[in-house]
């Protein structure tokens, strides 16, 4: 038998099949080749704009590749784009006839329902979503999501409502369901569940506040918020809610509610009047007085711990003296003006006591010192009692001789009551302490040096007093720069011209900065009838009307301006002034409304380029009950 | 010869029934221009009489001297001189002669005004109602609500707030989508158009925009400024066609929507391009300049200038531009000024920049009413972006600018002249 010698690939089967096998791949791979191209050009198509031939494509390659879901997703986008909705849903039912349990597939197949109008189908769709197993939060969300991308943010809400009973947790989604509800404007809804998660994480108060404030300064939604933290709040004590809703009424300024709930808070936090106390603080640095008051009687009464006491009571009796200053801003409503009180008067009664009791149970000490600082102030610029404010003040260097800040300023207040003794001499003393000292602040510099320029002026030193004042107008920003340029510019206007009126102006303020008015009027009416010409007869005029109506002559001050406006009316400067000072009286002295508006409209007739004519006008306006 | 003896006639019995006059004049002596106007509202509120005196001293306004009004123009800051029957009867002779391009206007009426804006609107927002407050001219707000609810034939006058009638929240996605103002105005104007009926706020807009051209129609005047002007005209072209993108009503805009336009609807404008990339802040090629280059412009040299017309022969125009100057400095806006060439030919130029092509305030009729378009956002305020603080009127009582604001509202009380030109 002879070998068959013919290699195995010479025989024509053989052949056939490695060329089959070689050549086999070729249709294959240039068919790849092909779709890859498409995909491309497609793409291209689709940058371009041209969606048609885009779409045209993209379904070829599917039919093509029916599993490949790039394919399928870009196909689905042309569709959209087109608004085609209804092939999309026919694309995308056909898929999940093979996938069924996608989620994502039927989340978006919702919303293609959606934009194409049928809702009804949109919302079975959701719905067959949500039924699939196993159940989870991330379906709600997947869900949530896509109806939050079509703006049915009710919806949304919704589903996340569900989720918590599906999951079986009623914590979930507390966050996403606040912001949805905040962006939604039910601002209620958005702080309830912020609460909620703050029940879950307690130490995150700060996060839910600073939640809260994205929304609360609107009026509106700080109200829907503090109804959402009552409601909550009357299910349990609870300190944090009570803090939330502390600090909601604080935002919205509303200091008695607030209190009310500070009172809990120091209740509820075991805070025997601490949380109190930082409230009345709170509430006096906004100058709600009545408020803070009762706030610091209250923290006192608790009782405070003893460190913290002296604080209180001394913050107790500054409300006591800020609730006095209003009341007699109320019954002296012209401004600055000031009528000598007694201790006997209501205003200020309580705050001296309270402040006097303080010195007695906390003596030698930082409270006793700054206790006598304002009684001493009180005695001085409402009572007008100088014996009582000197010994008030003298006292305030033996309780805290260290604090040297608080010295200057007593040398500048006991400076004030020499003067209004009559001792020059002696006030120049406590000036030039405080100019000498080279501890004491610029302003109290600036103070001390005006009025030793005042004190030149008394004296009829008007050279010294312009050098003086000179320097302190150098420095604009200084706070006596403006009354350092007044009185300079009055002492230029008349040292050369008529010293001697001028002297007799000066011995005239002098006496009445010791309130010995009657006399100042004499000297005053003196200038004006000896010096009728003189620029200085107007501030004559004006400074006697102006000490008539601090002695509360209200008729003989309008009896002096209407002498200045009739008889010296070529001649004089401040008839819009006094003008002005008229309907003043009428308004806040007599209470004339009537005669008020009609002595402002004079003004404006009478001086229609007066600087107090935007003045008038505000007042004529609140006087008739303009909306302004 | 017969006109001589027919003016010397009317002359005398002029002086014959002559009264004492109060002469509010609105040159640059005025103390406060912008309530001057607020004052000749206020006269007709009280059934006052008052003349308009288009070119004489600006645009003067002649009413009886009465001291109620006398008193009432201190009290407002506004200076006056009180002119004798001799004086006044001079007066209107010279206001009247055929020489002289002036004219008196009666004024019979104070205008029925009404703002069109959303809830929870700050009247410090928009310069019209900055105007009306600050002249304290009444007007009423009202939105989609009373206006789908037929409360238009109200009114005389209604102004458009810078508003965005194309349904794109004024196009201010790119900047501030996350923004909560933005966010809450959307969810506003969503809710708004569920509860109308409408799936879309551009589809409720739409129709907004139609009901408010039938009252211009009817007789109305309307008034608008800065984005309400072209977003308006926008609005009518596209019709049922939908020019918004996805992130504005949730779907993508007609590809074909620029082919789509119908500028046979609109009022103003014509043949303008659609700005349709959803992140450029601007509607169309309207606008001039283009937003992305205002920070071009320069304050310092932006002015532009009103025209003249004849105040016998177009009255109606010559109201509308009575200022103390004729050259006001330029503002900004979403919408600043107006491409000419985009502008119909039936529509009347008021002012524009000298030497370009941008249009600032315009002028046309439709059926039996008016429409006047003014370009930017505040007169007195050169760019005024989101957050800005308000432009306080006291600081700008002598405007041009908001003059021209404030002619528009009293035009309307204007008693009906023929327009002869």
């Amino acid at each position: 038998m002879t070998l068959c010698k013919t290699a195995f690939w010479r025989t024509p089967t053989t052949a056939t099949l490695i060329l089959a096998l070689l050549l086999g791949p070729l249709p294959a791979l240039s068919q790849t080749l092909d779709m890859g191209t498409k995909f491309r050009l497609a793409q291209g198509f689709e940058q371009a704009g041209d969606y048609e031939r885009a779409a045209g494509l993209y379904r070829d390659l599917l039919t093509r590749d029916p599993q490949n879901t790039v394919y399928f997703d870009a196909l689905q986008r042309m569709l959209m784009q087109l608004k085609r909705y209804d092939d999309a849903i026919l694309l995308m039912n056909n898929r999940l006839e093979s996938t069924p349990p996608d989620l994502n597939l039927r989340a978006l197949l919702g919303s293609v329902y959606h934009r194409a109008g049928r809702d009804r189908e949109a919302r079975e769709e959701w719905d067959r979503a949500l039924a699939l197993k196993p159940v989870t939060p991330n379906q709600y969300r997947i869900i949530a999501n896509i109806m939050v991308e079509n703006r049915l943010l009710d919806a949304a809400a919704e589903v996340y409502r569900r989720a918590r009973v599906a999951c079986k947790d009623p914590n979930l989604f507390t966050i996403e369901l606040s912001q949805l509800l905040a962006v939604s404007m039910d601002y209620h809804g958005a702080t309830a569940e912020l609460l909620r998660w703050l029940a879950q994480n307690p130490g995150q108060l700060a996060f839910v506040q600073g939640r809260l404030a994205a929304f609360t300064g609107k009026p509106e939604a700080r109200k829907a918020a503090m109804e959402a933290v009552q409601e909550a709040g009357h299910e349990k004590d609870d300190a944090r809610l009570s803090e939330l809703l502390g600090w909601l009424h604080l935002e919205g300024k509303e200091f008695p509610e607030a209190f009310e709930v500070y009172k809990n808070i120091d209740r509820l936090t075991r805070a025997q009047g601490g949380s109190l106390l930082a409230f009345a603080d709170r509430a006096f640095k906004e100058q709600a007085f009545d408020v803070a008051a009762k706030a610091y009687e209250e923290a006192i009464k608790t009782p405070l711990a003893a460190a913290k006491m002296p604080y209180a009571k001394y913050g107790y009796a500054s409300t006591l003296k800020g609730l006095g200053a209003v009341a007699d801003t109320l019954t002296r409503p012209l401004g600055g003006k000031r009528r000598p009180m007694t201790e006997a008067s209501p205003e200020y009664r309580g705050a001296v006591a309270y402040f006097r009791s303080i010195i007695q149970d906390y003596p030698h000490t930082e409270f006793s010192a700054k206790s006598y600082y304002q009684i001493g102030t009180i005695q001085f610029e409402k009572f007008f009692d100088l014996d009582g404010a000197l010994a008030s003040f003298e006292k305030v260097g033996e309780e805290a001789g260290g604090i040297h800040l608080v010295r200057y300023d007593v040398a500048l207040k006991i400076g004030q009551i020499e003067v209004a003794r009559g001792d020059t001499a002696r006030a120049a003393l406590s000036y030039r302490s405080v100019v000498s000292a080279p501890d004491a602040l610029p302003d109290q510099g600036d103070e001390a040096n005006y009025r030793l320029a005042e004190l030149d002026f008394f004296a009829g030193h008007s050279d010294d007093a312009v050098r003086r004042l000179e320097a302190i107008a150098l420095n604009l920003k200084a706070d006596y720069a403006n009354d350092a340029l007044r009185l300079l510019a009055f002492l230029e206007e008349n040292t050369k011209t008529v010293p001697e009126a001028l002297q007799q102006f000066a011995r005239a303020e002098f006496l009445a900065r010791q309130r010995r008015n009657t006399e100042a009027v004499a000297l005053l009416q003196q200038i004006v009838q000896g010096y009728p010409g003189a620029l200085l007869a107007d501030d004559a005029f004006m400074r006697i009307g102006s000490l008539q109506e601090d002695a509360g002559l209200h008729q003989d001050a309008l009896g002096t301006y209407a002498r200045l406006l009739t008889e010296f009316k070529e001649s004089s400067v401040a008839l819009d002034r006094a003008q002005f000072n008229v309907a003043e009286i009428y308004e806040f002295g007599l209470r004339d409304k009537a005669a008020a508006i009609a002595a402002y409209e004079k003004l404006l007739a009478d001086y229609p380029r007066s600087v107090l004519t935007a003045l008038a006008r505000k007042r004529i306006r609140l006087l008739r009950g303009d909306p302004l | 010869m017969r006109r001589t003896l027919l003016a010397m006639i009317l002359f005398g019995v002029l002086q014959a029934t002559a009264q004492p006059k109060l002469l509010i004049f609105m040159d640059l002596k005025q103390t406060d221009h912008l309530k001057a106007y607020g004052i000749a509202y206020w006269a007709l509120t009280r059934g006052l009489e008052a003349d308009w005196l288009l070119n004489y001293r600006g645009g003067s306004f002649m009413l009886d001297n009465l001291d109620v009004v006398a008193s009432e123009c201190r009290i407002r800051g506004v200076a006056f001189a009180q002119i004798s029957a001799t004086e006044a009867v001079q007066i209107y002779a010279d206001v009247q002669r055929e020489d002289n391009n002036m004219d008196v206007i009666r004024l019979e009426k104070a205008p029925r005004v009404a703002v069109y804006v959303p809830p929870g609107f700050h009247p410090w927002d928009d310069a019209v109602t900055l105007a009306l407050e600050y002249a304290e001219i009444k007007y009423e707000k009202l939105w989609d609500d009373e206006v789908l609810g037929g409360k238009l034939h109200e009114y005389d006058w209604l102004h458009l707030h810078h508003e965005d009638f194309t349904g794109q929240y004024g196009k201010f996605y790119a900047s501030f989508a996350g923004a909560s103002w933005y966010m809450e105005q959307q969810v506003l104007l969503e809710n708004e158009a569920k509860k109308l009926g409408y799936r879309k706020v551009s589809e409720l807009k739409k129709t907004v925009v139609q009901v408010i051209k039938e009252y211009v129609g009817n007789g109305g005047f309307m008034f608008a400024m800065c984005s309400a002007t072209d977003t308006y005209d926008v609005a009518l072209a596209s019709g049922d066609v939908d020019i918004c993108d996805a992130m504005y009503d949730g779907d993508p805009p007609d590809p074909n929507a620029q082919k789509k336009l119908d500028f046979s609807r609109t009022l103003a404008f014509t043949d303008f391009t659609l700005e349709m990339n959803p992140l450029r802040y601007e509607y169309s090629d309207i606008d001039q300049p283009p937003s992305d280059l205002l920070a071009l412009q320069n304050p310092e040299t932006d002015y532009f200038t009103l025209f003249e017309f004849s105040a016998k022969f177009d009255p109606v125009p010559t109201m509308l531009t009575q200022d103390h100057v004729n050259v006001i400095k330029g503002f900004l806006g979403q919408t600043t000024g107006f491409k000419k060439n985009t502008i119909k030919k039936t529509v009347t130029i008021l002012a524009e920049k000298q030497g370009t092509d941008q249009v600032r305030y315009l002028h046309g009729n439709y059926g039996r009413g008016t429409f006047t378009f003014y370009g930017g956002h505040d007169p007195e305020d050169y760019q005024h972006a989101v957050g800005d603080p308000p432009t306080d009127l006291s600081l700008h009582k002598n405007s041009p600018g908001y003059r021209l604001i404030l002619n528009n509202i009293l035009f309307p009380a204007a008693k009906k002249k023929q327009q002869k030109t």
